[in-house]
């Protein structure tokens, strides 16, 4: 184990290496946003068991160990033998090793504007500009109104040390039709992390759907960490549907942060699904700024093996009439454990908010556990707010009631976890819940 | 007259307390037997026996089904075999379809007996006729399993289910309960169609109502662990006019 001192130092020295290579570097507003997140992520560093949004899990790996931002070569043949996209792709596009390698256009969509973080930095990066928060805009505040940057640690190391990303602009009233999928594949020769910052942002009225799929690392490598900042603006009236397929064997760490901020009318959809081996933990920031915006985050997870999963959420309401709803299953076979830390907090004023909260667990195993922290902060009076968590086995009741007509207790077993499951699904538009289906292999579902 | 089931000297201990002490009852194919006793007597017990249910702490004696040992089946073998419990309480089944669940569980079945199973348009096909024949409604099909179901639906669905699955034993729990009296002649239709010489019922009930429509060959009166008394139907009357002290105090 090598002491947390050295590993600040190694990041450092890295930083340094790095320093002239950095894409926008040349960009004032971009460097100085990466010389402030490198400050903070120095102060910070990466977010121990003392702060209250990493308590649950020790994260050790993360901890212990210099993941190095230098990429490897890209191996053309693992894009090789991805699947060719499907119809209702209109765009895709393939990052290996966090960087671009791909982009797949059928023809041009009028309004919309998608290219990888590099592009825009090198070609117009004033199309850029104001839509890449500073780090410290997504400090955590306090009930006692102290403002903790400290979770926010993997964010600030992501914004140091980001070398590409997704962005995607769309215009007024357009509609983009189909799909846009984002791929990210990688190998991990040494011990390293792909830092991929994006930005979405919808201008008034438009709508999208956006599938970012996440792919194992190929097996028996080294630690690999995948840390990903989105940033989502949508304007008034705007609608997106934002899907994860995070897949991760026990060598990948997931660490994904979305930020969202919602203007008047405007609606996030937003669902994630895990099949974890190793460890995952999404974190999901909405602010409802605007009246009557909505948004929906969910989150489906299968853990395996030894793999933890973590979920934090954190939705702000900030004005009338807004609404979030969010619904988390989990099933955990094995060794697994699963957290789920979600807050609802209700700003002084935001009457007629409608939040709704729930999370349950399944677990497959007597050594698999999980975990759930709701937490809500209402500062205003007209909101109704509804949260409910359990953890639990199979009922035994169901069990004999469905093996009593004949179903053997595996097949009764599947059928419990797929009606466990459906209701997260069921928000799935029917072309999404289709590869979700697929991405869980449902029908082969081993227990 | 062949044996269908043939209990002998069961033995159920529940929490340090025997429930049921030396029960035994022999039924026949052709044979409908009803099955009386008090509140708490351990009727619904005997029940989930049959279909299988193990968590009990001790269970002593000998069952035989179509000449087997129950006890070396499993619940879904038996099921198979064409053992068919309709629960005195069905369990609610969120996310799970009526028509996916009957027809998972059919086929299932069907799996196990080596037969083929139903398409979907087969099955569909099965299923209208047999709601039919219940007076129930096809929007059931789609509903989750019990899930809102009043107590009537509730006790209907498990007939439905019945039907569907064409057992050779049929054991009803209460299935009567809850009933009003149309209901009542509907699930009473439902046991009289099913009921033929090769099969037979097990009709766990308090009240002389259903068994007039179904017209039972025996009467068993379960009290005190064991069946205190067995006898044809006017025995049903019998009870209805002494009530249990009566009887089981002659006994
Ligand atoms: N799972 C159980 N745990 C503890 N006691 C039980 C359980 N199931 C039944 N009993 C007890 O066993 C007795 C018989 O119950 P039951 O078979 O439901 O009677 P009946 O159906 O004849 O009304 C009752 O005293 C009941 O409280
Ligand atoms: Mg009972």
């Amino acid at each position: 184990m090598i002491n947390s001192a050295k590993i600040m130092d190694m990041y450092s020295s890295s930083f340094s290496d790095l320093r002239n290579n950095f894409i926008g570097q040349d960009i004032t507003w971009a460097k100085k946003l990466r010389e402030k997140a490198f400050e903070q992520f120095c102060k910070d560093g990466i977010p121990n068991q003392n702060v209250e949004e990493w308590n649950v899990f020790p994260y050790r790996d993360l901890r212990d160990n210099f993941f190095s931002a230098s990429s490897n070569p890209v191996d053309q043949q693992s894009i090789n033998k991805l699947n060719s996209k499907d119809i209702n792709c209109s765009i895709r596009m393939i990052f290996f090793n966090g960087k671009m390698v791909k982009l797949d256009i059928d023809k041009p969509i009028e309004g919309l504007q998608i290219n990888s973080l590099k592009y825009f930095m090198d070609n117009s990066p004033d199309l850029l500009e104001g839509k890449i928060p500073d780090a410290s805009f997504y400090s955590e505040r306090r009930l006692s109104n102290v403002v903790d940057s400290r979770p926010q640690g993997m964010v600030a190391l992501n914004a140091a040390f980001y070398q590409d990303g997704v962005v995607i602009l769309i215009d007024k009233n357009t509609v983009v039709p189909g799909h846009i999928e984002i791929v990210h594949i990688g190998d991990a020769k040494t011990i390293s992390m792909s830092p991929v910052r994006s930005v979405i942002f919808l201008s008034e009225n438009s709508k999208c759907e956006v599938i970012e799929r996440i792919f194992p690392t190929c097996k028996n490598t080294h630690l690999h960490l995948s840390n990903h900042v989105t940033d989502i603006q949508l304007s008034s009236q705007s609608s997106l549907t934002y899907l994860r397929l995070v897949d991760g064997n026990t060598s990948d760490i997931h660490i994904n942060n979305i930020h969202a901020s919602l203007k008047n009318d405007a609606k996030l959809y937003c669902p994630s699904l895990i099949l974890s081996c190793g460890q995952s933990r999404i974190e999901c920031r909405v602010n409802l700024i605007g009246e009557n915006s909505q948004a929906q985050i969910d989150g489906l997870t299968i853990g395996h093996n030894k793999s933890t999963s973590e979920s934090l959420t954190r939705v702000m309401h900030g004005n009338i009439n807004s609404s979030s709803n969010q619904t988390f299953r989990t099933i955990l076979n094995d060794e697994s454990r699963a957290s789920f830390l979600g807050k609802i907090r209700v700003e002084a004023g935001a009457d007629g908010t409608n939040a709704d909260m729930s999370s349950k667990s399944l677990l497959l195993s007597e050594n698999a556990r999980a975990n759930a922290k709701p937490e809500l902060e209402i500062l205003a009076d007209d909101v109704k707010c509804s949260h409910g968590v359990t953890v639990g086995n199979f009922d035994p009741e169901q069990m004999f009631y469905l093996c009593s007509r004949g179903i053997s207790q595996p097949e009764a077993k599947k059928l419990l976890i797929n009606a466990f499951s459906k209701v997260v699904i069921e928000n799935l538009p029917i072309s999404l819940s289709k590869i979700s289906e697929e991405f869980f292999g449902f029908d082969n579902f081993i227990i | 007259m062949e044996v269908l089931l043939e209990i002998e000297d069961l033995e159920v201990e529940i929490e340090e307390r025997k429930i049921l002490d030396g029960l035994s009852l022999t039924l026949n194919r052709g044979e409908i037997a009803a099955l009386m006793g008090p509140n708490g007597a351990g009727k619904s017990t005997l029940a989930s026996i049959l279909a299988g249910k193990d968590n009990y702490k001790s269970i002593k004696g000998s069952i035989r089904y179509l000449g087997k040992d129950l006890f070396k089946m499993s619940i879904e073998e038996r099921a198979s075999k064409g053992l068919f419990l309709a629960f005195q309480y069905p369990v609610e089944i969120p996310g799970v379809a009526m028509s996916t669940f009957v027809k998972i569980a059919l086929n299932a079945q069907k799996r196990l007996r080596g037969e083929k199973e139903l398409d979907a348009i087969e099955f569909l096909k099965l299923a209208k006729i047999k709601a039919k024949e219940l007076h129930m409604s096809e929007d059931f099909f789609k509903r989750p399993v019990n899930v809102g179901f009043s107590g009537g639906e509730k006790k209907k669905a498990e007939v439905f289910q019945m039907s569907m699955l064409d057992p050779i034993l049929a054991i009803l729990d209460e299935t009567d309960s809850g009933l009003d009296v149309d209901a009542l002649k509907v699930v009473a239709e439902g046991i009289k169609n099913f009921q033929s010489k090769d099969r037979g019922s097990l009709v766990i009930t308090h009240y002389q109502r259903l068994l007039n429509h179904l017209d039972p060959d025996t009467v068993h009166i379960l009290a005190d662990g064991k069946i205190v008394k067995t006898g044809d139907k006017t025995l049903a009357s019998l009870l209805e006019e002494k009530g249990y002290q009566g009887i089981i105090e002659a006994a």
